[in-house]
């Protein structure tokens, strides 16, 4: 029996949402195809019963392979084991979150009975909130997973300034105020490389031609390798998916117009309209910024933005779907101040209110306006400059811009309505990383500053195997959130039940 | 998802005035390596090195020869006020003028600024007010423009005490969905209100902390800039937010520079029945609240100069926002209104 054996061994990676590890994934391409990938759709149950199924297989052919001598050979046996360990960490992590999730929907239930005070009315009022919590939460969470399972079509999106610059989101961590810059070249290309792979049409654009005619050339690299390595429908999916791109400076009306031609004659209609591009130049005073700097900013980021969307809206009022208009956010974008980055933030936070206003604009239309922040991201730009104390700091909160987009896109491919905000940081994600900051000290950079991790070409190799399109872990993961968001309003609103009527009597 | 997103927008919004106190502490506060005690400290002072980060780069903007030497302002202030041919910034130039200032006046364009200027000398019949060298336009948009302004200004008055930031006169006068409005309408608005904005700020700082008097600034917001949706002029609304957002963000960083004698305001004249407002009256709504609402220029105008002037006065080094039409006002006005029919019809007919 011939063996080929090719083996992808992926180490270190990271799951978006938490500090938790990744699994690594064991491809065997070979005559034998041992092939192990994770879930690539969720079908609530099913999956679940898939994954039972195959740990018992990895537990099974892990036995075999110990017991049987013939196959008792070194290689295969450390093969079997990291799968089995694999699967056990993947089952435990699952448990992990159900555990967590109703461990506090626990403390919530154990409080709310402490207050009661024995009352079986209360009590049983308690019961209900809760058990009305994990049904709103369930029902909420597999809206979102049936709903991409359903739209499974590929959508057509525009990404318009693929070499942004800077997104400096400041984002208030329970304690301090602290405020946060990053830098995310390659936040824009990283999106269009997750929404390429989820199988749609993207058209990207920079305002460079040699800029965007090597993103394009890279993209079809990585699309190709994933079409290599898909099978069945994931194949299928890929089928219709490519990349196009035009050079455009945002901050020109007759540019603007132009890729909206350019989108229209290429794609015939567009879903997803994503407002990335957005320039700072550099940390200094205001005095120190040069007219041109100015004019450089405010026209890349305001009027980029405003044209971008005008024209966005333009074509998708003419579209019978509509479709979905993203601005990034920025520091600033929440209100609060950006020294040293005055001009940017305040473009940024001129954005937000855009937004507002836009809502009411399009209330009557189909077209979706929504904002998206990736929160930190990992990039060279963030890097220069930066002293080892900030690089500690990096450690805690930032993310590659990978992953980012890895959490964002499907969020906004199955974006409903107008106005949504997808954040990458949210609440939970900002908890869990406040406190697993021990945890985290050596994430990207050691003690010197130094960093750990691999280059983006490495990272896409490693990215390639461990990456699902929907995974199972995203589903739970929106499943956990909306469950957290409906138990504890409930909770509020059974506290508040309990306490008006202690007060009474 | 919607629920989580609404948690993260109010956590952000968190009252500023922490955070300037926190950031101006931290450059004070000497660091202590025995405070890391747990993760969360440990945050804290990560923090604290990153603003020591910015101090090098800040130190330089600080030294200036008069940074810490003040004199006391005395009046009459020397005001310039850009943007001063109509509208409120014109009624604003009056006031200063009624009180006894030197104000310094300019516009876009030429002819408007001059008969604006024989205007002001006529009905104040006072000749102390100053265009830029006749006959030259101040683009504010353009560097090179405000630049000659001020030099202008150095040489006609010496200092300026207080300066008008009041290009908020553009709206290319059209309220329509973003969706159709033009795009060098679109390009226009932003230039000017933002654009235009910073550069004068950045050049009124520039010259107002080598002045030992001072001075201080003053931004006027307009619709939408505390955040609330302005749709039909979306992008007028969208700039006058990040006016706001600017003024924050100076603060911080003169705070951090420790420069404390120039000071940058915010200057709130509410809804003033300019053309620039009369030009949107044209649904039901609009008519509504312009009639409850808005006032003329120069009642504006005389409400707000002797607010402005007594910063200087009381050698305040607080940084305020002035506001004409405070929500306590609008509310009673609107109620008022409601409840006893007053204000009906008093600038537009409403049907």
């Amino acid at each position: 029996m011939d063996m080929v054996a090719k083996v992808h061994v992926s180490t270190h990676h990271l799951l978006p949402s938490s500090n938790v590890f990744r699994p690594s994934i064991v491809k065997v391409h070979g005559r034998r195809r041992v092939f192990v990938q994770p879930c690539r759709s969720f079908k609530s149950d099913d999956a679940e019963y898939v994954k039972v199924n195959k740990l018992v297989g990895a537990i099974r052919s892990a036995v075999w392979s110990c017991s049987k001598p013939s196959l008792r050979t070194e290689n295969k046996l450390r093969e079997a084991m990291e799968m089995l360990e694999e699967r056990l960490f993947w089952l435990a992590l699952y448990v992990g979150r159900y555990i967590i999730t109703m461990m506090s929907t626990g403390v919530v239930m154990f409080v709310g009975f402490q207050l009661s005070g024995g009352d079986s009315q209360m009590n049983e009022l308690i019961w209900y909130s809760w058990l009305g919590g994990i049904i709103i939460g369930t029902m909420i969470g597999s809206n979102l997973v049936l709903d991409e399972v359903a739209r499974a079509g590929p959508r057509n999106v525009l990404i318009t300034g693929r070499y942004n610059t800077l997104l400096i989101p400041s984002l208030f961590v329970i304690t301090f105020l602290i405020i946060f810059w990053c830098s995310t070249r390659g936040l824009g290309k990283a999106l269009a490389r997750e929404f390429l792979l989820s199988g749609d049409r993207v058209i990207v654009t920079s305002r460079s031609p040699a800029s965007v005619r090597l993103t394009i050339e890279e993209l079809e690299e990585n699309l190709k390798e994933a079409v290599n390595a898909a099978t069945g429908s994931a194949r299928l999916k890929l089928a219709h998916a490519k990349v196009v791109g035009m050079a455009c400076d945002v901050s020109e009306p007759v540019d603007v117009k132009e890729l909206g031609k350019f989108a229209a004659d290429e794609l015939g209609y567009i879903d997803i309209w994503v407002n990335n591009a957005g320039t700072n130049k550099g940390f200094r005073p205001l005095l120190e910024f040069t007219d041109n700097d100015i004019q450089e900013i405010v026209s890349t980021n305001l009027i980029g933005s405003i044209l971008c969307t005008k024209e966005a809206i333009q074509i998708m009022k003419t579209q019978s779907e509509g479709g979905h208009v993203f601005n990034m956010d920025g520091a600033g974008s929440g209100g609060s101040s950006t020294p040293l980055t005055a001009v940017y933030g305040s473009t940024k936070c001129g954005l937000r209110q855009l937004q507002s206003s836009l809502l009411k604009e399009c209330k009557r239309s189909k077209v979706g306006v929504h904002t998206a922040s990736p929160g930190m991201v990992l990039t060279d730009l963030l890097l220069s400059g930066s002293t080892i104390q900030n690089r500690q700091m990096f450690n805690i909160i930032c993310e590659h811009p990978e992953t980012v987009a890895r959490t964002l896109v499907p969020r906004m491919r199955v974006v409903k309505g107008s106005g949504r905000a997808i954040n990458y940081l949210t609440p939970p994600r900002i908890l869990i990383a406040l406190v697993t900051a021990w945890l985290r000290r050596g994430r990207w950079f050691d003690d010197q500053g130094r960093a750990l991790y691999a280059a983006e070409a490495d990272r896409l190799r490693n990215w390639a195997e461990s990456r699902t399109r929907f995974s199972f872990t995203d589903a739970m993961e929106m499943y956990t959130e909306n469950t957290w968001v409906s138990v504890f309003s409930l909770s509020v609103v059974c506290a508040f039940i309990i306490l008006s009527s202690t007060g009474s009597t | 998802m919607a629920e989580m997103s609404v948690t993260t927008a109010s956590l952000q919004s968190f009252p500023k005035s922490l955070l300037c106190s926190l950031s101006t502490r931290k450059f004070n506060s000497s660091f202590h390596p025995s405070a890391i005690l747990s993760p969360i400290s440990r945050f804290c002072l990560i923090s604290k090195f990153n603003s020591f980060r910015f101090s090098a780069a800040v130190v330089k903007a600080a030294s200036s020869p008069h940074a810490n030497t003040k004199e006391p302002m005395l009046p009459p202030y020397d005001v310039l006020i850009t943007g001063a041919s109509k509208g409120i910034g014109y009624a604003l130039a009056k006031e200063f003028l009624k009180a006894g200032d030197n104000v310094i006046i300019c516009s876009r364009s030429d002819e408007r600024v001059v008969s604006a200027l024989d205007r002001l000398r006529v009905e104040t019949g006072k000749q102390h007010v100053w265009i830029p060298m006749q006959g030259t336009k101040c683009d504010v948009r353009e560097g090179d423009d405000v630049k000659t302004l001020v030099a202008f200004a150095k040489e006609k008055l010496q200092y300026i005490d207080i300066w008008q930031i009041n290009n908020a006169g553009s709206n290319a006068y059209s309220f329509k969905p973003l969706a159709e409005a033009s795009d060098e309408d679109l390009i226009q608005v932003v230039t000017t209100n933002t654009l235009g904005l910073m550069i004068c700020c950045r050049e009124a700082i520039n010259l107002m902390q080598n002045q030992p008097r001072g001075g201080h600034i003053f931004n006027i917001d307009g619709a939408g800039s505390d955040g609330r949706p302005t749709p039909r002029f979306a992008a007028y609304g969208a700039t006058k937010r990040s006016v706001v957002h600017l003024t924050k963000s100076l603060q911080a960083e003169l705070e951090m520079q420790d420069v404390k004698n120039v000071l940058v305001h915010n200057l709130s004249p509410g809804m003033v029945t300019t053309d620039l407002l009369m030009s949107g009256a044209n649904t039901k709504q609009a008519k509504f609240f312009i009639n409850v609402l808005a006032e003329p220029a120069d009642v504006v105008a005389e409400y707000l100069v002797p607010n402005i002037r007594s910063i200087p006065t009381n050698g305040s080094t607080k940084a305020t926002y002035i506001r004409f039409l405070t929500g306590l006002k609008a509310y009673s006005q609107i109620f008022s209104r409601i409840a006893f029919g007053a204000r009906r019809n008093r600038y537009v007919l409403e049907d």
